[in-house]
């Protein structure tokens, strides 16, 4: 589904990363990946993200997405080839209601023409009623999933941070993306909020859309991820299944420091 | 009595085409969130492509209008496209800037082509009628009718249909919007464009009213200033007061002042309201709306 190709970034001559690789596979019929990535701060992971979704130049490599090349396509034809990404801080539009937050993400898969955008509501046709009730349900359909359906009405710039980043995770749901890139969905989060943060990561991941998350909280990327890549010095160091990750001595020298020792 | 309901009825006229020019000049600050300096040309020059189509092909007035509309729609889209929207990608400052520079392009060229001598537009319109003690021509009458009708439809366009949200959501926080799909910089182009239509609109309608002279983008442009900031920056309704308010204040302080300082009013009305209430009429306290 995704494949980043030694894709490598610099900035005014300060190498960020080098000769990246990751792939998240398209498995129909199975079950979809949940993948995360782990680092330091400063490691590049966001900058990773920045690239695949359009918000910022490689040096070189190639960033393929259900084989289609993605690297120079601008954020919103990412989003429309299915990749959707949600950033550290929430991005919500502070003075919609939760639902009509939702509802701008899901109007954009029921592909209204422009002459469509240009005069609906004011002039409503029947295809185009079709498209908003479709949109609409989608939209509660995913304010059910994250458990917001009791917070639809509320102006999304008056709620609680843990429910932003919610927000910001159902925006993206609600595009119907075939892969979800979560940038520390929960960074700032209680543990209790964290925990519902994780079963939500796997509930969507049951739900067939591929997951790849950067996260700092190790039970959460532990738990919760099939798969692990773990980036330190502008290079993946280690790849494989949360119980290698955990025993690996590089990452353990990169996380605790040289001769200590984990217990996972 | 009669002078004072003649002068509102001019200022009737006078305020909706400035209303036309604020509206699309806050449109344009209201998803760039910078100041299209070069708006005032883009009116200048609906009025000038008017007169040379007609003066040189010797089109009709109304054919006239219609294709330098599309014509400055076009040379809007183009500037949209290759200067503001590049440039807007830096610094709010860079794209001003840069607009400030399509001004300085346009004005000159029109002098360098059309010289500085006043040109008028002759209407078929121009008929004379009487509502009581006012009199009225059919073409002010038109400027009136259209301004009302334009102003409201980008009322109605912007805050009720699906364009006008994403022109919102841009405006109200641009990566959310990228984040959901939608092509900013399409939006920016097409908001930088409908700008330009509402300028050259009402620079095609008032060519019949007063004469035309390369520098009428920037008088207009200080006065579309002062109306947006009266009104509200960024709000639609906002420009549409404003300029009603200062067309019918300018025209009724003629009774009373001189008319060389009736300039002036716009800039007393806009000292006084920044005074009083700098968030303008229609306004917040800070944000932008539309």
């Amino acid at each position: 589904m995704l494949e980043i190709r030694n894709l490598s970034k610099s900035f005014q001559g300060l190498q960020v990363f080098s000769g990246i690789d990751l792939t998240v596979e398209d498995r129909p019929g199975e079950k979809s990946p949940l993948i995360g990535v782990i680092g330091p701060n400063g490691a590049g992971k966001t900058t990773l993200f920045n690239i695949f979704t359009g918000y910022a130049k490689a040096d070189g490599g190639s960033v393929i997405f259900d084989g289609k090349e993605l690297l120079g396509k601008k954020p919103h034809e990412i989003v429309r080839a299915g990749l959707t990404r949600t950033f550290q801080s929430t991005l919500a539009f502070r003075q919609l209601t939760v639902k009509e937050n939702v509802l701008v993400a899901a109007y954009l898969h029921e592909d209204f023409s422009f002459l469509e955008r240009f005069i609906y509501p004011l002039v409503s046709l029947k295809l185009t009623q079709k498209k908003t009730r479709d949109a609409q349900e989608r939209a509660e359909k995913v304010l059910s999933m994250v458990g917001m359906l009791d917070d639809m009405d509320m102006v999304s710039g008056n709620l609680p941070y843990g429910k932003q980043k919610k927000l910001g995770i159902a925006m993206g749901l609600a595009t119907e993306p075939k892969l979800l890139a979560l940038d520390e969905p929960a960074a700032g989060l209680n543990p209790h909020e964290t925990a519902e943060t994780m079963e939500l990561l796997q509930e969507i991941n049951r739900g067939g859309t591929a997951v790849l998350v950067i996260e700092h909280n190790m039970k959460l990327i532990m738990t919760a991820c099939e798969r692990i890549y773990v980036l330190s010095g502008g290079r993946i160091i280690a790849e494989g299944l949360p119980q290698e990750i955990a025993k690996n001595e590089r990452v353990i020298e990169v996380y605790l420091g040289k001769g200590m020792t984990a217990h996972a | 009595m009669d002078i004072v309901l003649q002068q509102a009825a001019n200022g009737l006229v006078l305020g909706m085409s400035y209303a036309l020019v604020a509206t699309g000049l806050t449109l344009v600050f209201g998803v760039l969130r910078m100041m299209n300096l070069s708006h005032g040309e883009l009116y200048m020059l609906g009025a000038y492509i008017l007169s040379a189509l007609m003066q040189y092909l010797g089109l009709p007035y109304v054919v006239g209008c219609v294709l330098s509309v599309l014509l400055v729609a076009l040379i809007g889209y183009f500037f949209g496209m290759t200067v503001v929207q590049p440039a807007s990608h830096l610094e709010p400052i860079n794209a001003m800037l840069a607009t400030f520079g399509v001004s300085t392009l346009l004005s000159n060229l029109v002098l360098l082509i059309f010289k500085a001598t006043p040109r008028m537009v002759s209407s078929p319109f121009q008929v004379v009628f009487q509502i009581g003690p006012v009199f009225l021509t059919i073409q002010k009458l038109i400027v009136v009718g259209m301004g009302l009708l334009l102003n409201l439809g980008v009322y109605l366009v912007i805050h009720h249909t699906t364009f006008g949200k994403m022109i919102w959501a841009i405006s109200e926080q641009r990566t959310a919007a990228e984040i959901v799909g939608i092509d900013t910089k399409r939006m920016h182009n097409l908001a930088f464009t409908m700008g330009a239509v509402l300028a050259a609109i009402s620079g095609v309608l008032v060519s019949a009213l007063y004469s035309l002279a390369p520098n009428m983008g920037s008088g207009i442009m200080t006065k579309c200033f002062a109306i947006v900031v009266l009104g509200g920056l960024g709000s639609i309704p906002g420009a549409i007061i404003g300029g009603l308010l200062l067309g019918l204040a300018e025209s009724l302080f003629t009774i009373i002042i001189p008319s060389q300082w009736t300039p002036a009013i716009a800039f007393v009305l806009l000292i006084v309201l920044l005074i009083l209430k700098p968030e303008g009429l229609i306004g917040k306290s800070k944000g932008v709306k539309l």
